[in-house]
């Protein structure tokens, strides 16, 4: 039996084939863009599920064995889909912030503090849920002709099975519509807000069945006896595996946001930062996701017409800290500050400062608002003393030590880490091939920890204060 | 045989040598390159010999080029506020210390502070200086006298043997004439001179006993429109020129724009864009601002006053931006292409021109430069059109604090220098300053014309007032309503960002 992974990214969709020895037989990427112009950022669902049947169709050439199960991951959105799987709306991505607009509204209607008592979060533009009423607010007619609404990874899921169904970890986004305690739907602010209760999906979790293939695709893609778990966000798949599942055990992923995850049993929430529901019970995650991090290194080569590596190249000797103080808030920020209208400086250049100059404070200031979430968490009682490491920064050792240095944390890396092969160990946990989610570490060897060196921590604890001190006192007032 | 007048312009990134003849046009230009090494704790220097080897390259080709003028004078202008060590023989003993050089930042506030104090100077002091020179020793470390005594304190060896501290204009001065000189308006920065009456600048003991350094290091003083000397033999022969060619002065850059301008009456102001930038304008009176750094100084004809109001940084960003996003081939065309396709106000970005700190209107060798406002969507051409827009917005300032200093608006401005060759750039200022400006003929060389034409006064073969107007034919730029609307709102966004920065950039800086 082999075993199917897709994960629909912000910037490509990959789907791995896995056997049920743990063989990696076949991988594919195909890419993609999402954009985002004047607070708005929509894509067409149908793009991802045309990406993910093609993946599937050439993954399935690579098989031997039947498939047995398929499970989709992907980023943070929202679809508006009729019954027959036609978006209603385009589907929202996180990089929207447009419900800003609305939040006046909704606190007249609901207090804020009751929202976090019920959702564990603050309101913020960032949850699907405040997407979902902007729509519903601005084209209520149109709204009547929802069917259900899922975010694309599961849009997909619809389209191959005909069922609508959402995991709980993703429901948990769809603040303030999803009850912590009750541990489902909101259904007093749904009938509050007079929406109709029919068009939240069932929410199951993300390694529950989620159903099988539609005959006619099934015949197609010769995949017929597949079954499609529920699967979840990108984030967590990934986590995965890495097989970071127990309470104090932390991740971050450096995309093209950087993702901070620490995973707790429900005694944590902190409302500094995103509450969501890990996958089980009783367990939850605090996230800081940092909206601003491989996108700057990513701007800053587009810019100056230089490749990330040979910039990378660039630094692997210079000294450091970096005399410039970069503030890295070019889309805004959510955790720990929210706010979408701050915008990013670039400090203390002078005539000699030369891009690698940047390129390097561009990283250092990942690393110092990393280091501020991990003071805030300090403060509220938690300390991280390590991190497992993955993604696109990872794979730089001048990023890592950075990040080690400024932070004072080791980082771990793993032999592996993707979303696609969390995948793939949801199916494997559904069949039984692993009995619980602590085996995974005995597939997924640690190959390298990064420790900080305390010389430059000690020098980098300085920069961090000037660093704080333009953020508090000065420029954002934070 | 038609007489000409060589003028030798040093600045900091090249030196130009001109030939202008007797109905002052100019004739030829040659533009020689050399470099600046920039260091540690605020070092910048020059070779020396690197300049006088690339005048030396310059003349030659301009006297093979133009074998049938009589070559009648030598003048000089340049960067001032440099030191160059020299030994009896004219060694230089020391690479130049330049106008960008700090490192003296602290021992001139030590030199110039104590208590009671008003802005960091002791105050009996800081009258003193203000009674007799019109202004005060900047805390940025920048002015030569910052540089004598950081060599006195740091380097005494060197301080020890030297013979004459020498400024660089009056450096390359001595080299073709041997004569150890400085002109009064140039030697203006060592803080040592009473230059109460214009037509008689001295040096003053009791200044010279307040700043610790030793008048035998000094040079004569002349004045700018004096000859130094003749031209060397042997160098005379060299250049196949005649042996009694004279040399004369000449003045420092600033003083020497206006004159090649033709700006040689009262008010008629000069915004010059080059590596730095100045807004300048010979006034009948002496008078200091200290708060924003201004002051009237010797200008550059005898008798004269004029306002020396300079900010540190204005093309030197245009080559800081090139080099950060690797534009090296044709860059100045393409950084003018590529600001043309973003828009005014660059989306909202701006650009803190302050890379080497700032001079005027506030002296703050603390603050830096930067990027402000940048999201994702900014691109290559927005943070250049920026870099441009910010430059201007230190100007829009400065102008400002010059209307205050003369007493009167300025409504439409003459530009040249470098800079005023692009007309993106000169679009951008106008628009910004919301005044039409005029851009003189030949905008680039109006420093070295300035330095032969008073060559041609110093022989005797001119007189001043022969100079007005010959910066004509003027190219017009109208200034744009709206867009100088939209400039005004992000103009104060700039003024705001220093207000709310300065302290932070004080604490993180010093």
């Amino acid at each position: 039996m082999n075993y199917i992974g897709i994960d629909i990214g912000s910037s490509s969709t990959k789907g791995v084939l896995v056997s049920d020895e743990f063989k990696i037989l076949k991988s594919i990427k195909k890419d993609h863009q999402i954009f985002i112009k004047n607070k708005k950022s929509t894509v067409k669902g149908d793009l991802f599920y045309k990406e993910s049947i093609e993946i599937i169709r050439e993954l399935v050439k690579y098989s031997k064995e039947k498939i047995g199960k398929i499970t989709f991951s992907g980023f943070e959105s929202i679809s508006f889909l009729d019954k027959n799987g036609n978006e209603i709306f385009p589907s929202i991505t996180y990089l929207d912030t447009r419900a800003d607009s609305i939040i006046p509204k909704i606190q007249n209607i609901i207090e804020e503090d009751e929202i976090i008592k019920i959702s564990r979060n603050r309101i913020s533009s960032i949850f699907e849920g405040y997407k979902l009423l902007l729509e519903f607010f601005k084209n209520q007619n149109k709204f009547k002709n929802v069917f259900t609404i899922l975010d694309v990874p599961r849009y997909v899921v619809f389209k191959l099975t005909g069922n609508a169904i959402l995991d709980k970890t993703t429901a948990m986004l769809f603040a303030p519509f999803f009850h912590v305690d009750k541990d489902d739907w909101n259904y007093d602010f749904i009938r509050t807000i007079k929406l109709n209760e029919e068009i939240f999906p069932e929410l199951r979790e993300p390694f529950e069945i989620y159903g099988n293939v539609k005959n006619e695709i099934g015949n197609k893609l010769n995949i017929k006896d597949a079954e499609i778990l529920v699967g979840t966000q990108d984030t967590y798949s990934q986590m995965l595996s890495m097989g970071l599942t127990n309470p104090n055990e932390s991740s971050i992923i450096y995309g093209t946001t950087a993702v901070f995850d620490y995973i707790h049993n429900g005694n944590n929430f902190n409302y500094n930062f995103v509450n969501t529901r890990y996958f089980g019970k009783n367990k939850y995650i605090l996230e800081a996701a940092m909206f601003n991090s491989g996108s700057l290194l990513n701007w800053l080569s587009r810019t100056c017409n230089k490749r990330i590596e040979d910039l990378d190249k660039m630094i692997t000797n210079k000294k450091r800290p970096s005399n410039i103080i970069t503030i890295p808030f070019f889309s805004g920020e959510r955790a720990p500050i929210w706010n979408n209208q701050l915008k990013g400086s670039i400090n203390f250049l002078q005539m000699d400062s030369k891009i690698e100059d940047i390129y390097l404070s561009f990283i250092e200031s990942i690393g110092y608002w990393l280091n501020y979430s991990l003071d805030i968490l300090k403060k509220s009682g938690i300390e991280v003393l390590e991190i497992h490491s993955s993604g696109g920064g990872s794979k730089s050792n001048n990023f890592l030590q950075i990040i080690s240095d400024i932070t004072g944390k080791k980082q771990i890396i793993n032999e592996f880490s993707s979303a696609e092969m969390g995948d793939v160990l949801f199916g494997f946990y559904s069949d039984r091939i692993i009995k619980n989610f602590n085996e995974i570490k005995n597939y997924n060897k640690v190959i390298r920890e990064i420790y900080s060196i305390n010389e430059n921590y000690i020098k980098y604890a300085k920069s961090y204060r000037k660093f704080i001190e333009i953020i508090k006192k000065y420029i954002y007032k934070i | 045989m038609e007489k000409g007048f060589i003028g030798i312009d040093l600045g900091t990134s090249s030196a130009k040598i001109a030939l202008v003849s007797e109905n002052k046009k100019l004739l030829d230009v040659k533009y020689k390159s050399y470099g600046l090494k920039i260091g540690d704790n605020g070092l910048v220097e020059q070779n020396p010999e690197d300049w006088f080897k690339a005048i030396n390259e310059g003349i030659h080709e301009i006297i093979e080029n133009n074998s049938k003028i009589d070559v009648r004078g030598i003048g000089l202008t340049g960067q001032w506020s440099g030191t160059v060590p020299v030994d009896k023989d004219g060694n230089n003993l020391h690479d130049a210390i330049i106008w960008m050089d700090t490192r003296g930042k602290k021992i001139i506030e030590k030199v110039t502070g104590g208590f009671p104090s008003i802005s960091k100077y002791r105050i009996d002091k800081l009258i003193k200086w203000l009674r007799k020179t019109g202004g005060a020793p900047a805390h940025s470390g920048k002015d030569s006298i910052a540089h004598i005594l950081f060599l006195k304190d740091e380097m005494h060896e060197i301080y020890d043997k030297t013979y004459k501290f020498l400024e660089p204009k009056d450096y390359i001065a001595m080299k073709l004439t041997g004569k150890f000189k400085a002109s009064w308006d140039n030697i203006v920065l060592l803080w040592v001179t009473d230059n109460r009456d214009p037509n008689n600048i001295k040096y003053d003991d009791e200044l010279i006993k307040m700043v610790g350094i030793d008048k035998n290091k000094l040079p004569e003083i002349i004045k700018p429109t004096d000859i130094v000397g003749l031209l060397k033999k042997e160098i005379s022969k060299d250049l196949n020129l005649p042996d009694n060619v004279p040399v004369v002065s000449g003045c420092g850059d600033m003083h020497s724009s206006l004159i090649g301008a033709g700006l040689v009456n009262d008010f008629e102001s000069l915004l010059y864009l080059g590596t730095s930038s100045w807004i300048t304008a010979h006034v009948p009176f002496k008078k200091t601002d200290i708060f924003h750094n201004i002051a009237s100084i010797p200008a550059g004809i005898p008798g004269k006053f004029l306002v020396a109001a300079e900010q540190e940084n204005a093309c030197n960003c245009m080559e800081f931006i090139s080099n950060m996003l690797g534009i090296d081939q044709e860059k100045y065309k393409k950084i003018d292409e590529m600001a043309m396709r973003s828009n005014a106000g660059s989306n909202n970005l701006i650009f803190l021109p302050w890379v080497f700190g700032e001079r005027a209107p506030v002296e703050d060798p603390y603050i830096r430069g930067g990027f402000f406002n940048l999201s994702l969507i900014h691109s290559d051409e927005d943070m250049i059109r920026s870099v441009m827009e910010g430059v201007a917005f230190n100007s829009k300032w400065l102008l400002s604090a010059v209307e205050k200093f003369i007493g009167r608006r300025i409504n439409s401005i003459i530009m040249s220098g470098g800079g005023a060759l692009s007309d993106i750039r000169v679009k951008i200022f106008s628009n910004v300053l919301g005044r039409d400006i005029f851009v003189i003929d030949r905008p680039r060389d109006s420093g070295v014309k300035g330095a032969a034409l008073l060559a041609a006064v110093g022989t005797g073969n001119m007189e001043i007032k022969d100079l007005a107007g010959i910066g004509k034919p003027y190219k017009e730029f109208k200034f744009n309503i709206e867009e100088n609307k939209k400039y005004e709102r992000i103009y104060k966004e700039f003024l705001n960002f220093y207000k709310n920065n300065k302290k932070s950039m004080h604490i993180l800086n010093s």
